[in-house]
């Protein structure tokens, strides 16, 4: 018996050790760091011929740790230019931070020139810099720098000490590093100390007979799983009975949903996203899944009245199987979403390895949802048509169909507390970018899927007692 | 207390009632303004205690309305009694009402597993007894078909041979002995009577006292928030018909 339970643990050990070496290598530099780029500007104008006369100081606040690279837009006025362009950075203090030579000859036209600080400077964030521009160019040979209009009173820059209103067309990117990807291994050795710690401790109180989360699920789930198999295969069978196309409809669904939307929206957005057409499917059969799921085990306590009143089975098997027999639903339509990346020219990467993550968490969060308003239903009726509204609203709310930047700043806080964003974003990251998301991403989305989760089954179990007078 | 199945220890059951039956927010929202949402506290027993013992068939008569119902469902869990407990010793079967844990768009062979997984027998047991509930429900080809074309008579069929197919050690009918034609019903009551011959643990509602007598040993009368009697189905079924006459 001890045997058996000391194999079980280091077989679930071994598989973690195996995945958080595989995720080191799958997640890369993106677990490390990631670089923040500031907004270029757009060319409004050009300012005087660059010539030797002229010194330019732009000052600038770095957002992050370290300052890596600077691009600054120039315009050769396209012609013949020789000479060269120093840069410099300099500290509050006025002491020179890093410097650079350009040569003017090599400049493109409207093309930003990009200086690349190596290595880069550290330890910047929110201090105020300079940038220092002179060059020994002659006129009729020199350069010319772009500027944009200004956006508030408080952007100036100087040329030759003057104060102008508005700033030159440059950016700078800063590399943030993350805590998480520096000490990925002792965070992965303290998470995996803490699954070790919990499974003896619970192999302890069940040798003790007293009950725990753990030996609670593996009791349900030996007891009832035929059941739960049966629940899920007859939604499955019967989704799609009588229908000829059947399980087909599980690919044309999204994938017709996809084409419509696409037509409809594409002469709107498509500039402004890129790859249009996996960005519409990823959040179609995401929020399809939600809304499918939720809707399916919104009724699954009122549906299932004339069970629940004869047969003893934990209530909450019935909420949890409908959500878990739409996620087969959602497999099956991952088949277009990968076919259409890949025939949109996108490579599929190893950060794909990350997408069960996420299905994993939508799930939760589906039951939590599930659950929460399965009991509501039993009490009110009326849950059922609100749902209805409310799900529509969410189907704006979220940028399914529009860029993400479209909401105006006021308003942002609709996406950031909507956990259905942050888990199609994780999806368009992984597929659109192709790389693994930053770990921000991945603790938000398991954060609110188990929170959601959790809050369903309080609610649940508050109230499953009484659901039989109810129904 | 040897070979107790079922024993019922000082069970209290109260309802709180909302004084209407309010379902939606609407009404709720109406009633809590016109100060109407009143809770009744509704007894429907108030510390009633009984046991049954191993292969016993027990009756439960009572008017309309006594709880005998009730009774059934807390005693196969479905319930929480207000006080007091309930002790079972043994997998208990309710008898489903007609079709309910059917599906019908599925199979009457796909009807059979998903019936079975809700009362609770496992999948090989299933496998095994499969040809047995086929052969006892007689329904031949009609198992592949979807059980939404069967008559209400095939769909019981099904479902008794479904129900009866183990030897339960607790069996819980609810009025439903009258399945299906002539023959199947005989059939069905032999059933019936093998399974109580054999030790499962009966406990049987109906208003129809000849059935009562024909089949149970003991009978529990349930009045006015208390056994009002216990004792054998004679004694008891005598002094029922007296009260109602």
């Amino acid at each position: 018996m001890i045997e058996k339970h000391v194999k079980q643990i280091s077989l679930f050990f071994l598989i973690y050790v195996a995945i958080a070496v595989a995720f080191y290598f799958i997640g890369g530099d993106q677990l490390k760091y990631k670089y923040v780029v500031s907004p270029l500007g757009n060319p409004d104008g050009i300012l005087e011929e660059f010539t030797k006369e002229i010194e330019i100081r732009q000052p600038f606040v770095p957002t992050e740790e370290t300052l890596e690279t600077i691009d600054i837009l120039f315009c050769t006025y396209a012609r013949e230019n020789a000479g060269t362009v120093t840069a410099r950075i300099f500290d509050d203090s006025g002491a020179e931070l890093a410097a650079h030579s350009l040569d003017i000859s090599a400049l493109e036209d409207n093309d930003p020139y990009k200086w690349v600080i190596s290595p880069g400077i550290p330890g910047v964030k929110g201090k105020n810099l300079t940038l220092a521009l002179t060059s020994d160019g002659l006129p009729g040979s020199s350069p010319g720098i772009y500027y944009s209009a200004p956006e508030n009173d408080r952007q100036v820059f100087y040329v030759n000490s003057t104060p102008r209103n508005g700033r030159i067309c440059f950016d700078f990117v800063g590399k943030q590093v993350f805590l998480f990807g520096t000490y990925y291994w002792q965070f992965a050795a303290g998470f995996g100390a803490l699954i070790l710690a919990y499974c003896l401790w619970a192999f302890y109180r069940k040798k003790k007979g007293k009950p725990t989360v753990l030996s609670h699920v593996s009791a349900v789930w030996g007891r009832y799983q035929f059941l739960i198999r049966q629940l899920v295969s007859r939604d499955f069978k019967t989704k799609y009975k009588r229908s000829i196309l059947g399980y087909l409809w599980s690919f044309l669904n999204p994938l017709l949903t996809m084409t419509v939307q696409y037509i409809v929206f594409s002469t709107i957005f498509k500039s402004t996203i890129q790859n249009f057409p996996v960005y519409l499917l990823s959040g179609i059969i995401l929020f399809n899944f939600f809304t499918e799921s939720v809707g399916q085990g919104l009724t699954a306590i009122v549906g299932n009245a004339s069970l629940i009143t004869k047969v003893y089975v934990p209530k909450y098997i019935y909420p949890i199987t409908k959500v878990i027999s739409s996620s087969i639903n959602l497999v099956i339509s991952v088949i277009p979403l990968l076919l259409v990346t890949v025939v949109t020219g996108t490579r599929i990467t190893t950060a794909i390895l990350c997408l069960p993550y996420v299905f994993l968490c939508l799930l939760l969060f589906c039951i939590g949802m599930s659950l929460f308003l399965s009991t509501t239903m039993v009490f009110f009726r009326d849950t059922e048509y609100l749902w209805g509204i409310a799900s529509l609203i969410w189907t704006y709310a979220t940028p399914l169909f529009y860029p993400e930047n479209i909401i105006p700043a006021q308003f942002r806080f609709v996406q950031t507390l909507n956990p259905l964003y942050h888990y199609i974003r994780f999806t368009r990251t992984i597929l659109i970018q192709g790389v693994v998301p930053e770990p921000r991403a991945f603790a938000v989305c398991l954060f609110s899927a188990l929170l959601t989760c959790a809050a369903g089954a309080v609610v649940f179990k508050k109230f499953q007692d009484r659901f039989v007078l109810y129904i | 207390m040897e070979n107790v199945m079922i024993d019922i220890d000082r069970v209290t059951m109260r309802f709180r009632m909302a004084n209407d039956k309010i379902e939606s927010l609407k009404e709720t929202f109406i009633a809590m303004l016109s100060g109407r949402l009143k809770y009744e506290e509704f007894t429907v027993f108030e510390d009633i205690s009984f046991d049954v013992k191993k292969g016993e068939v027990v009756g439960i008569v009572g008017k309309n309305g006594a709880g005998k119902s009730t009774l059934l469902k807390i005693i196969s869990g479905v319930l929480k009694p207000t006080k007091g407990v309930v002790r079972t010793y043994g997998n208990i079967v309710p008898m489903l009402e007609l079709g309910s844990g059917f599906d019908p768009e599925l199979t009457g062979h796909e009807n059979i597993f998903l019936n079975g997984a809700i009362l609770g027998y496992s999948k090989e047991f299933l496998a095994e007894k499969y040809e047995e509930i086929l052969e006892f429900s007689e329904l031949n080809e009609f198992i592949h078909m979807p059980i939404r074309n069967y008559s209400s008579g095939m769909m019981m069929r099904l479902a008794f041979s479904v129900a009866t197919v183990v030897c339960p050690e607790i069996l819980i009918v609810d009025e439903i002995l009258a399945v299906g034609d002539e023959g199947f019903q005989t059939k069905s009551k032999t059933r019936m009577l093998d399974l109580m011959g054999g030790g499962t643990t009966v406990l049987f509602v109906s208003h129809s006292l000849e059935q009562i007598e024909e089949m149970c040993d003991r009978v529990v009368w349930i009045d006015e928030h208390k056994i009002r009697m216990i004792g054998t189905s004679q004694e008891v079924c005598e002094e029922y018909r007296k009260f109602w006459s």
